[in-house]
């Protein structure tokens, strides 16, 4: 059992990350909310990790950032192969967590610290990010 | 100083690619390996202490030929696992639940798929697979932020690859036993920038041990025993979103390490480091206190980690270029340190008067889902 035949539907894909998945398709970033902690919980969860409280709300955020760290992928493994050279990086988003994601291009013209904003789904349906416009 | 237990036996099989021996085989070569060292026949084992592998403990205590034993642990820290156990025999000999303690493994990936993959993936992988994530992209994202935050360059990774290397050259058993340049280690290919082909370590089959022993089975031995004076360890995660990737497990490890030996780094006259890659090396440097955080670049720069350096490392040529087996390294890391504490290290790279050493393991993935263990270890006489 290879880890990306888990990828589609296995014990890691869990249904309280169906919200994220979903608006993410619709070009939306939605996370889980605690009203208590004020704080989206990251990864999505049913109980928020810092009090252990069900989740009761969810929050949309802005879909922009900063990028947190990047790097240029020359050698892509299994279904990823093929894409390669690809961005995967980590963006602090606006109002939420630090998440791991891709960016559009093959590097050129990207640097830590750039504001980027959500730009819609990577080769394999990661979150996908672009600079943002000057 | 309190001495929790001693090493009796360390055993470094020397095979680095398999060419059809069993894992059967090699269990049953290294632990007599471990043993011969030590002075101790199988029956004296009471106490196992390993990971996941293929058929379960049960079937390693099989092809051992352990059959009293009274304490087992396999607590998967991935390579950082068997410094951890350093620290668990070590307090399960204190607490009496056993006297004589086995820590081994062995694999074969260059052969074949590890039994120890997490072939399951839990909710983390799921997202990382998504993104196209994998090992060393993880290990390329928190080189690349501790460039941006700090200055450090790709120059100063390339010198941790060269002096392993050197180290490397006195040891006919290493998988790359030759010297590498820095030049050498910057051109060659990208893997996920900022690092390259040369910033990785080995990947070899093969395996290790130890024999960790009471003080009391110690005194019994005609063995120089080093002791364990201390093991810490943690765990780092993506923490809800809140990333602080140069600050690594060894910032909390380390500190908490040398506060149980009552030692500080300058005490430390030899360091066995996880080197996965050359990032991992640079990180716990800086949280094991060798350099202030962010400052790795510059501790490394003059060649301070060469075995005439202030801070002599991985003098068997580390996983970075001799040894890695089944892609876990701490057990090699902690086997060196073993030899420099005995005297019985290469004379090429011998430390002089080597009285206390460090060992620092880091497993699993350093910017997603990460494991650090700190030991240190004292020279037989000690007390
Ligand atoms: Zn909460």
């Amino acid at each position: 059992m290879t880890t990306e035949q888990w990828t589609v539907s296995g014990p890691g894909d869990v249904p309280e990350a169906a919200a994220f998945w979903a608006g993410l398709a619709e070009g939306r970033i939605v996370l889980p909310w605690c009203e208590g902690c004020r704080q989206t919980v990251w990864l999505p969860k049913a109980y928020c990790p810092t009090c252990l409280q069900p989740v009761a709300g969810s929050q949309e955020l802005a879909g922009t950032g900063e990028i947190y760290s990047l790097t240029v992928v020359h050698r892509g493994e299994g279904a990823w192969k093929e894409h390669a050279p690809y961005v995967l990086a980590y963006v602090a988003l606006d109002g939420g967590p630090t998440m791991i994601a891709n960016l559009a291009g093959d590097g050129t013209g990207l640097a830590i610290g750039q504001r980027v904003r959500l730009a819609g789904v990577g080769p394999l349906g990661g979150a996908l990010f672009a600079p943002l416009a000057e | 100083m309190q001495v929790l237990a001693r090493i009796a036996g360390a055993y470094e099989h020397p095979m680095r690619k398999n060419s059809g021996t069993s894992l059967q085989t090699l269990y049953q070569e290294i632990v007599a390996g471990a043993l011969a060292d030590a002075g101790l026949r199988p029956a004296d084992i009471d106490g196992l202490f390993t990971s996941a592998t293929a058929g379960g403990i049960p079937s390693l205590a099989e092809t051992l030929g352990l059959t009293g034993l009274t304490h087992i642990d396999g607590t998967d820290l991935g390579g950082a696992t068997y410094v951890g156990a350093l620290g668990h025999a070590a307090r399960a000999i204190q607490a009496g639940q056993c006297s004589v303690a086995l820590v081994i493994m062995a694999g074969m990936p260059r052969l074949a798929p590890s039994v120890r993959n997490f072939s399951v993936p839990g909710p983390p992988q799921v997202f990382e697979d998504r993104h196209g994530s994998n090992m060393i992209a993880q290990y390329a994202l928190v080189a690349a932020r501790h460039m941006h935050e700090f200055g450090t360059t790709r120059r100063d990774l390339a010198e941790i690859k060269a002096a392993a290397s050197y180290h490397a050259s006195f040891n006919p058993n290493a998988l790359l036993p030759r010297e590498v340049s820095i030049e050498e280690v910057l051109e060659s290919r990208p893997i996920a920038e900022p690092l390259h082909m040369l910033d990785c370590c080995v990947t070899t089959d093969g395996g290790g041990a130890l024999v960790i022993v009471s003080d009391e089975v110690a005194r019994d031995l005609g063995r120089d025993c080093p002791g364990i004076v201390a093991e810490a360890e943690t765990i780092r995660h993506w923490n809800n979103g809140n990333l602080d990737l140069p600050d690594v497990g060894a910032f909390n490890t380390g500190p908490r390490a040398f506060a149980q030996a009552g030692l500080t780094p300058a005490d430390i006259d030899y360091a066995g480091l996880y080197d996965s890659f050359t990032i991992t090396v640079l990180t716990a440097l800086e949280g094991l206190g060798f350099a202030e955080r962010g400052k790795g670049g510059v501790f490394v720069r003059d060649g301070a980690l060469r075995a005439d350096g202030r801070l002599p490392f991985n003098t068997d040529g580390g996983g970075l270029c001799n040894n890695h087996p089944d892609r876990r390294g701490g057990m090699i890391r902690t086997i060196e340190a073993v030899r420099q504490l005995r005297g019985e290290a290469h004379p090429s790279v011998q430390v002089a008067d080597c009285e206390f050493a460090i060992v620092h393991g880091s497993g699993h993935q350093l910017g997603t889902r990460a494991s650090a263990v700190t030991a240190i270890l004292a020279r037989s006489d000690v007390r």
